[in-house]
C-alpha cells in the first residue's frame, strides 16, 4: 500500500514539477511570481479537449496544438500585465495581482464558454494495468512519469547547452546589462513565459487523462501546488523545482495515507507556510546574507 | 577622555569573507571620528555593526557602559545611537516635516488606544513634538521644503533630510555613512558647517567618507580601514603622513584612492 | 462646467454616502436596503485591509480568513452558547483578533509578495477547516437560523433596521481608524510601509506595529464577518471563498491605498456593480479582473488617486497653517 502510495505521489509529483519549472523560470528571471500559471495549466488541459473533439483524436496533434495555443496564452499574459509593469518598475506586489486577475480572468472566459461541469477527457490510448511485485501501476502513470522526465529532460538541456538557453540564464543574472548589450530582451522574457506554459499545458493535458475530466478550476488548486513545490526545492531554480514537484507529491501521497484524502489539499498549504516561514529558500537554496 | 564609543576586537564574517577582522578603536565625546579607507575596506560593515544593521561576529561595542553589539537597531537607537544611509533610506511619499516627525515618535508617550480613544489629550506634546521637528529641519535647512515630499527633494537636500531625522531622534552620537557623496562642493560645505555646529553643540560623530577634504576639514581623529583591518589610526595631518594609508589606497591596490 | 467637475471631485464620497443612505430610506425598498447594508459591510471589510496592507505595507490576499472567523465564531457564540447576539459579534471580532495575532507574529517573518501568498494559503486552510471540522461547522451544509441581534428586547430584523446599525458600527470603526491613522501611530505605520530599514533605525519598533496592525485589521474583518452572519442568517464556507477575497482586493485597489475614503469608495462602487450585474454571472468575476488590471496599469492610486483625497495627512496639525516656527512668521 505504501509503494502504491508513492507511485502515486511520484506521478502527481511529475505533474507538480512541470508546473514548478514554470514558476522557476518566471521568477528567475523577473523576481516575480505568475499567479496566472494555474490557470494557463487549466487552459491547456481544455484546449487538449476540445482539439480531441473538433480535430483529431491523434495524442501528437493534441498535444502540439494545445501546447502551441497556451504559450500564446501566457506570452499573452506577459505582455497585458507584466511588461508593462515592468517598464514603470512598479513594485513586484503590483504584478503580483494583475498576474492573479489574469488568472482569474482566464478562468471566468473558460468558465463562460464551456460551463462549470466536470468534462470527461479520456487518454486517446488504451490504459493497461501492470503488476510489479504486487504494485499496481497502469501504463497512464508510466506514459506521465515518462513524459514529464523527458519534458524536464529536454527544458535542462535547452537552458543548459543551448546560446538561446544560455542567454535567458545570463539575462536572468543581470536584465540591465544584457539589455544594453542589444540584447532583445523582451523576446527572452516573452519566450519565457512561452516556454512555461507550454510545460503547464502538457501537465494539463496528463492530468486530464490522470482523472479523466478537465473542469475549470482545477487550475487554482494545481497553480498553488506547483508554486509550492517550486519554494520547496528553492525558487528560482529548475533543478528545485523538479526535486520539490517529487517531494510535495509524495508528501502528500503519504499525508493522505496518515490523515485520510480530505486533506490532502490542506497538506500542501502546510507545507507551504512551512517552507516559507522556516526555510524559505527551499530545500536546495542557500541562505543569502543581506 | 570621556569615550562615547569603545569597539574591541570587532569582526564580521560572511560565511568566508572576511569583512572585519578584530577592530578595536575609541571614539572621543564630541568630537567627529573619520572611519576612512579604500572600498571594501569594511567601514560601512563597523557602521553597520555599531547601529545594530548587522550582528557582529566577534567582538564588544561598548556604549554608556553596554556592550550593544548585536542589539536590534530599534533599540540601539533608543539607546543614543542614530545614523544615516550610503543609499539615502527617507520615507519618499512622506514629507519632510512627516519624515522629521515620525522620528519622534516615541517623544510623546500616547499609545494606539489614546490616539483612538483621547486623541485631543496630549494636544500639548503633539504640539512640543511638531514645532521641534520645524526647528530641526529649520537648523538643517531645509525649512522652506517642510511641505514637500521627500521624493521630490534635491539629492543634496534628501541627504540633509536624512540627517535632520537621525538628529530628531535625539542621539548622542551620530553615524554618518558618506553624508556628502554625490554631492556638488557648495552643497558639502553646507553640509560640513551644519556637522561642525553640532560638534560644537556636543554631538559625538563618526563619519565615513570618501572625499578627502571634508575628513581633512573636519576630522578630529581619524581611524584608518583597510580589508576589515585598522592601518592607522590619529590626527588627520599624521594620517596624510602615514606610508601605509598613502599605499593603501595608492600602492598596493594599483588604483585610484579616492572612488 | 469646469466649477461643477471641481465640486463633484471635492464631494464624490460625501455625495455617494449621500445616495447610499438616501436611496433606500426615500423609497422605502428592502432590496435597497439590504444592498446598502452589504455595502456597509464590505466598507468594514475594506477598511481592514486598507490597514494592514495600504497604510502599513503588509499585503494580505487573504483577510477573508479574518471575516469567516468572525462569522463563525460569532454564530456558534450566539446558538451554542446563548449568547447575546450583538455581544457575541464583539467576541467574533475579538476572536478573529486573536488569530490576527498568531498571524501577524509568523508574518513578520515574511515580506511582499511572499506574505500575500502565505495569507493566501492561511485563508484556503480556514476554509477547508471549515469544510472538514464539521461538528463545530456543519461543513458544507453550512448553518441556517442564525439568530438576529437584539438589543433590550427589540429585535433588529427589518431592513431598515440593520441598515441602522451597519451604519453606527461603520461610523464607529471610521472614526476610530482614522484617528489611530492621523495620529503618530499612523505616521509609524506610513514609516514602516516606506522603509523599515529606516523606520528601525529611528527606533520604531517594527514588529509591535506590524502585529498590532494585523490585529486591528483582523478585529474590523472579524466584525464585517460577524454582522454579516446575523444579517443573512446563514453562513457556509462557499461564503469565504478566494472569490470573496479577489472581490474585496478589487475594493481595495480601486479606493486607492491609505485612503479612508477611498475604501469606502471603492467598496460601495463594486458592492453596487456586483449586485448590478449579478446577471452576468461568470462575466463579474471578469469583469473585475479587467478592472483590476486596468486601475493597476493606469491609476494605481485608484478613486482616491483620480479624486486627489490621498494627501497623506498623518502627524499633521488640523491647520496647515500651524506648521510655521513663529520666528520665521513674516518669512514665505
Amino acid at each position: 500500500m505504501l509503494i502504491q502510495q508513492i507511485v502515486n505521489g511520484i506521478t502527481l509529483g511529475s505533474i507538480y514539477a512541470l508546473m514548478a519549472i514554470g514558476y522557476a523560470m518566471v521568477f528567475s528571471l523577473l523576481e516575480l511570481i505568475n499567479f496566472s500559471h494555474g490557470q494557463i495549466f487549466m487552459l491547456g488541459a481544455f484546449l487538449g479537449l476540445y482539439t480531441m473533439r473538433l480535430i483529431s483524436g491523434n495524442f501528437i496533434v493534441i498535444l502540439g496544438v494545445a501546447v502551441v495555443l497556451t504559450a500564446l496564452a501566457g506570452i499573452c499574459v506577459e505582455r497585458i500585465a507584466v511588461s508593462p509593469l515592468r517598464k514603470k518598475g512598479a513594485p513586484k506586489v503590483s504584478s503580483l495581482i494583475t498576474t492573479l486577475s489574469m488568472g482569474i480572468i482566464i478562468e471566468n472566459l473558460v468558465l463562460v464558454i464551456c460551463g462549470s461541469r466536470f468534462q470527461g477527457f479520456k487518454p486517446p490510448f488504451e490504459v493497461k494495468y501492470f503488476d510489479i511485485y504486487g504494485i499496481r501501476i497502469s501504463s497512464l502513470e508510466i506514459v506521465i512519469i515518462a513524459l514529464a522526465l523527458s519534458l524536464m529532460v529536454v527544458i535542462s538541456l535547452f537552458m543548459y547547452k543551448t546560446k538561446y538557453g544560455m542567454a535567458i540564464r545570463g539575462c536572468s543574472q543581470d536584465i540591465e546589462t544584457t539589455s544594453l548589450m542589444g540584447v532583445n530582451v523582451n523576446i527572452f522574457i516573452a519566450a519565457t513565459f512561452g516556454v512555461g506554459s507550454m510545460l503547464a499545458a502538457a501537465a494539463g493535458i496528463l492530468i486530464g487523462y490522470y482523472y479523466n475530466f478537465v473542469e475549470p478550476s482545477m487550475g487554482a488548486i494545481v497553480g498553488m501546488k506547483g508554486f509550492t513545490a517550486s519554494v520547496l526545492g528553492g525558487r528560482g531554480m529548475i533543478s528545485g523545482g523538479v526535486l520539490g514537484g517529487f517531494v510535495l507529491g509524495i508528501l502528500e501521497s503519504l499525508g493522505t495515507m496518515v490523515f485520510t484524502a480530505q486533506y490532502r489539499d490542506t497538506i500542501a498549504f502546510t507545507v507551504l507556510i512551512l517552507i516559507l516561514l522556516f526555510k524559505p529558500d527551499g530545500l536546495l537554496g542557500k541562505r543569502r546574507d543581506k | 577622555m570621556a569615550h562615547s564609543l569603545m569597539v574591541k576586537n570587532l569582526s564580521k564574517h560572511f560565511g568566508g569573507l572576511k569583512a572585519v577582522s578584530g577592530i578595536s578603536f575609541d571614539i572621543e565625546k564630541c568630537k567627529i571620528s573619520g572611519l576612512i579607507g579604500p572600498n571594501g575596506s569594511g567601514k560601512t560593515t563597523t557602521l553597520n555593526m555599531i547601529s545594530g544593521f548587522l550582528t557582529p561576529t566577534t567582538g564588544e561595542i561598548h556604549f554608556k557602559d553596554e556592550n550593544i553589539a548585536g542589539k536590534r537597531m530599534a533599540e540601539i537607537n533608543r539607546m543614543g545611537i542614530a545614523r544615516t544611509f550610503q543609499q539615502i533610506r527617507l520615507f519618499p511619499e512622506l514629507t519632510c516635516f512627516q519624515n522629521v516627525l515620525a522620528a519622534r515618535h516615541s517623544q510623546k508617550g500616547e499609545t494606539w488606544w489614546h490616539s483612538i480613544l483621547t486623541p485631543k489629550k496630549n494636544e500639548t506634546e503633539a504640539k512640543k513634538s511638531r514645532k521641534k521637528a520645524l526647528e530641526i529641519l529649520d537648523f538643517v535647512g531645509i525649512y522652506e521644503y517642510r511641505n514637500t515630499q521627500a521624493r521630490n527633494l534635491s539629492y543634496g537636500n534628501q541627504r540633509k533630510l536624512e540627517i535632520a531625522r537621525a538628529l530628531a531622534t535625539e542621539p548622542k552620537l551620530l553615524l554618518l555613512d558618506e553624508p556628502v557623496a554625490g554631492m556638488n562642493p557648495t552643497e558639502a560645505e553646507a553640509v560640513v558647517v551644519l556637522l561642525r555646529k553640532l560638534r560644537d553643540d556636543g554631538l559625538t560623530a563618526i563619519l565615513v567618507e570618501h572625499t578627502m577634504n571634508v575628513v581633512m576639514n573636519i576630522c578630529d581623529d581619524i581611524v584608518v580601514l583597510d580589508m576589515g583591518q585598522i592601518i592607522a589610526k590619529g590626527k588627520p595631518m599624521e594620517i596624510l603622513a602615514n606610508q601605509k594609508v598613502i599605499d593603501a589606497y595608492l600602492g598596493k591596490r594599483g588604483g585610484k584612492g579616492d572612488a | 462646467m469646469d466649477k461643477t467637475k471641481k465640486f463633484i471631485k471635492k464631494y464624490f464620497l460625501q455625495m455617494l454616502g449621500l445616495i447610499i443612505i438616501l436611496v433606500p430610506v426615500i423609497s422605502g425598498n428592502s432590496y435597497y436596503y439590504q444592498v446598502a447594508t452589504m455595502c456597509g459591510i464590505y466598507c468594514l471589510f475594506t477598511i481592514s485591509v486598507n490597514l494592514v496592507t495600504g497604510f502599513t505595507g503588509q499585503l494580505t490576499l487573504g483577510q477573508v480568513a479574518f471575516y469567516a472567523i468572525g462569522a463563525y465564531a460569532s454564530t456558534i457564540l450566539a446558538m451554542n452558547l446563548s449568547v447575546p447576539v450583538l455581544l457575541a459579534m464583539v467576541l467574533g471580532g475579538l476572536i478573529a483578533a486573536v488569530f490576527g495575532l498568531l498571524i501577524g507574529f509568523p508574518a513578520l517573518r515574511l515580506s511582499g509578495v511572499y506574505l500575500g501568498i502565505a495569507t493566501l494559503g492561511f485563508a484556503e486552510i480556514v476554509r477547508q477547516a471549515s469544510l472538514i471540522w464539521i461538528d463545530l461547522t456543519r461543513g458544507p451544509l453550512g448553518i441556517p437560523g442564525i439568530p438576529r441581534p437584539g438589543i433590550f428586547g427589540y429585535v433588529i430584523d427589518s431592513g431598515f433596521d440593520y441598515f441602522v446599525l451597519i451604519l453606527v458600527i461603520l461610523t464607529l470603526v471610521y472614526i476610530a481608524v482614522d484617528r489611530l491613522t492621523k495620529s503618530k501611530v499612523g505616521l509609524v505605520f506610513l514609516s514602516i510601509r516606506e522603509d523599515e530599514t529606516a523606520a528601525e533605525s529611528i527606533g520604531i519598533n517594527i514588529a509591535f506595529y506590524k502585529v498590532l496592525a494585523f490585529v486591528i485589521s483582523a478585529f474590523i474583518a472579524g466584525i464585517a464577518g460577524a454582522f454579516m452572519a446575523h444579517f443573512i442568517t446563514y453562513i457556509s464556507p462557499s461564503n469565504f471563498t478566494s472569490a470573496e477575497s479577489f472581490l474585496v482586493l478589487s475594493m481595495y485597489v480601486l479606493g486607492g491605498p491609505a485612503s479612508l475614503p477611498g475604501s469606502i469608495g471603492g467598496a460601495v462602487v463594486l458592492t453596487v456593480a456586483s449586485e448590478a450585474l449579478r446577471f452576468l454571472q461568470g462575466y463579474r468575476q471578469i469583469f473585475y479582473g479587467v478592472l483590476l488590471i486596468t486601475i493597476i496599469l493606469f491609476k494605481p492610486d485608484g478613486i482616491s488617486g483620480i479624486l486627489k483625497i490621498n494627501k497623506i495627512t498623518a502627524g499633521l496639525p488640523k491647520k496647515l497653517e500651524e506648521l510655521n516656527l513663529s520666528s520665521k512668521e513674516g518669512e514665505n
